[in-house]
């Protein structure tokens, strides 16, 4: 029988010292690549949402519930600007300003936010068309591909949207009904789980209400109405505006109507007057500006300092666990003194019974090594679960890293470490004193 | 002929305690009796001529080889093939069965595996019925059978034992010293006995003393 043969009997004739040993290895390793496998999907997740872009002007608040707000839309808005208030940064001939994209948040649909924006925010996501075409009129919309699997809206439905972002029937606008006009193909960034139509569309599921409330004219819906194509069912608008639909200039027109906020991206990100403009804004404007690479290492700082506490303790529990194999394998070693000394008597050579204990370790750390990395991915997966009901982050159990065949490397590197020594004096170990002692 | 010759062989512990042992000439095929009282280097002079141990000085001559002068993996490949040794103590590799244990010898030896033979050995010795026990699961007594056939399994040409009937009875002594003459006898094997059983001097004719110097 070879050394490696004997190395699996040895190991499987002691199934709980087989067990604690595996299952302490199992569980560094577990840990460990759990996190690897979150950590990489958090930073995949959060830089896909970045989509390039460089700041964020939004009403005064908390600069990070801006960013969390507009670029992950998972927070409320800090408040309304005034297209007015924005003037120069929708500017198209801003100086360092490349791109602006309003966005106008409000409302939801089955808790899928609808953004009133323009297409200048499907080019930051590099979303395509999947399926029918972009909103072109007011009350059309565009939907991101988690919202058509999981609304099962598909191109023609209609529906009516809810005020606010938690889906409440008590809140719902239902004088406007949305009518789907597209399907985005799937990106992975935020924009998958957005409902988009023109900015105006927002203003008048809004306006709406306000009428209701205080029961005005129709000359207000006129105004905001004014320059856009419209098919409302009061007298059809003449179209007054020559800008491109849903472009900046045309947003100017209306300086007494609101959005959420602005994304915009620089011409230059290391330009002066680029560095400068955040600051320039807070100091100068009623808006605020936030870099989201900025606020985003921020909170990832702050929650590295969870991360880096499980982190301690994963690397605890991988020394621990490389300690246990070393104790286990030297017990072993001691308790069958006499076994390794007959192998010798029995023609077996030093080498033989070093391969037999390093073997040994080499194994411990294999099994240890693959528990550890099924028990991962299977809790990342069941955790996924559960972001994805909450956040609907999508992440999945089901990803093989780089980083796991290091995390291999490094278990087979420790299990043989410790199997060193307790190896060593076996094969060194004086084969009569043994026997003499037997 | 000459299986195993001592010439002047002296010993000399770590302890600085020195042995000189009596010249040495075993013939093929004499069951010999290596006697002397407790401390006279009875096991001392079986790990020698195991080649587990050197001498100080003198030579050892097994089967026509020189043992002091080889290396330590030479003397184990050495050992292995041409020694099989039964101790006072029987030691199993606890992870295998009966039957695994006596192969292991044959592939440590550098021979075939021959389990048709290794089953052979069994049953000569009434145990065949053991063959897939746990070691530990057996009595001493078959333990010792297990050993026998554990020393014979890769056919050495020699067959060193220490101390085999020591715990036993009259009749079991009797009994276990047919069973080891009688296999070593099957396979044309020489067996040397290193003993203080003086029960044992009536059934063996060769016999060498050792003496304290």
């Amino acid at each position: 029988m070879n050394a490696f043969r004997l190395a699996i009997r040895n190991i499987l004739d002691k199934p709980l010292n087989l067990l604690l040993s595996i299952i302490l290895f199992a569980l560094g390793v577990g840990l460990i690549n759990f996190l690897i496998l979150f950590n990489h999907q958090l930073k995949d997740k959060f830089e896909s949402n970045l989509a390039d872009i460089d700041l964020v002007l939004g009403a005064k608040g908390s600069p990070l519930q801006l960013i969390l707000c507009n670029m992950y839309h998972i927070d409320n808005p800090t408040g309304n600007i005034k297209i007015g208030d924005a003037k120069p940064f929708l500017n198209p001939k801003h100086p360092i300003i490349a791109s602006a994209v309003p966005l106008s948040l409000g409302d939801n649909y089955k808790n899928f936010r609808i953004v009133g924006t323009n297409y200048g925010f499907t080019e930051l996501y590099k979303a395509k068309i999947s399926q029918g075409k972009l909103w072109e009129a007011p009350l059309e919309v565009t939907i991101g591909q988690q919202v058509a699997d999981e609304t099962n809206l598909k191109i023609g439905d209609t529906f009516t949207s809810s005020h606010g972002f938690t889906d409440d029937v008590d809140l719902a606008h239902d004088h406007n009904a949305f009518k789907v006009v597209g399907i985005l193909a799937p990106t992975g960034a935020v924009i998958d789980q957005l409902i988009m139509t023109q900015t105006s569309t927002i203003w008048q599921v809004h306006k709406h209400e306000e009428e209701e409330a205080t029961e005005t004219s129709a000359e207000e819906e006129h105004d905001h109405a004014e320059g856009e194509e419209h098919d409302h069912q009061e007298e059809p608008q003449v179209q007054t505006s020559t800008f491109p639909l849903g472009s900046n200039e045309e947003l100017l027109t209306h300086p007494e109507e609101s959005i959420t906020s602005i994304l915009v991206k620089y011409k230059s990100r290391t330009s002066f007057q680029a560095l400068n403009m955040p600051r320039m804004v807070n100091e100068n404007t009623s808006l605020q500006a936030a870099a989201p690479a900025y606020e985003i290492n921020k909170l990832v700082d702050m929650v590295g300092v969870g991360t880096d506490g499980i982190k301690a303790i994963a690397y605890l529990i991988g020394f621990v666990s490389a300690l246990s194999i070393f104790i286990s394998l030297y017990r072993a070693m001691r308790d069958r003194k006499y076994e390794l000394a007959l192998i010798r008597v029995m023609g077996g050579k030093r080498s033989y019974i070093f391969n037999l204990i390093v073997l040994e370790g080499f194994l411990l750390a294999l099994i240890g090594w693959t528990v550890g990395t099924i028990l991962s991915h299977v809790s990342m997966e069941i955790m996924a679960g559960y972001l994805k009901s909450d956040f609907r982050y999508s992440f999945t159990g089901w990803i093989w890293l780089m980083e796991e065949w290091f995390l291999l490397g490094i278990s087979l590197f420790i299990g043989v470490l410790s199997a060193l020594i307790p190896a060593l004096s076996a094969a060194k170990q004086d084969v009569n004193e043994v026997l003499d002692k037997g | 002929m000459t299986i195993i010759s001592f010439e002047d062989v002296k010993f000399s512990y770590q302890s600085g305690q020195s042995l000189q042992f009596p010249d040495v000439n075993i013939q093929k095929g004499n069951t010999t009796l290596v006697l002397g009282q407790s401390g006279v280097g009875k096991t001392t002079c079986l790990h020698l001529m195991a080649g587990l141990m050197k001498p100080k000085s003198g030579n050892i001559v097994i089967i026509g080889s020189s043992i002091v002068q080889m290396t330590q993996s030479e003397l184990d490949a050495f050992r292995g093939k041409n020694v099989g040794v039964i101790f006072q103590q029987n030691h199993f590799i606890s992870a295998l069965n009966v039957l695994e244990n006596i192969e292991m010898s044959q592939y440590l030896s550098g021979g075939k595996k021959d389990t048709i033979f290794c089953k052979e050995l069994l049953k000569r010795l009434d145990i065949a019925d053991k063959w897939n026990k746990k070691t530990t699961a057996l009595s001493q007594g078959e333990r010792q059978r297990v050993a026998i056939a554990r020393s014979l399994a890769a056919k050495p040409p020699i067959i060193l034992a220490d101390e085999p009937t020591s715990a036993l009875d009259d009749a079991n002594t009797t009994e276990v010293f047919k069973l080891l003459n009688d296999q070593a006898e099957y396979l044309g094997s020489t067996l040397v006995i290193v003993t203080h059983d003086n029960r044992l001097k009536d059934l063996v004719p060769h016999h060498i003393n050792l003496n304290k110097s």
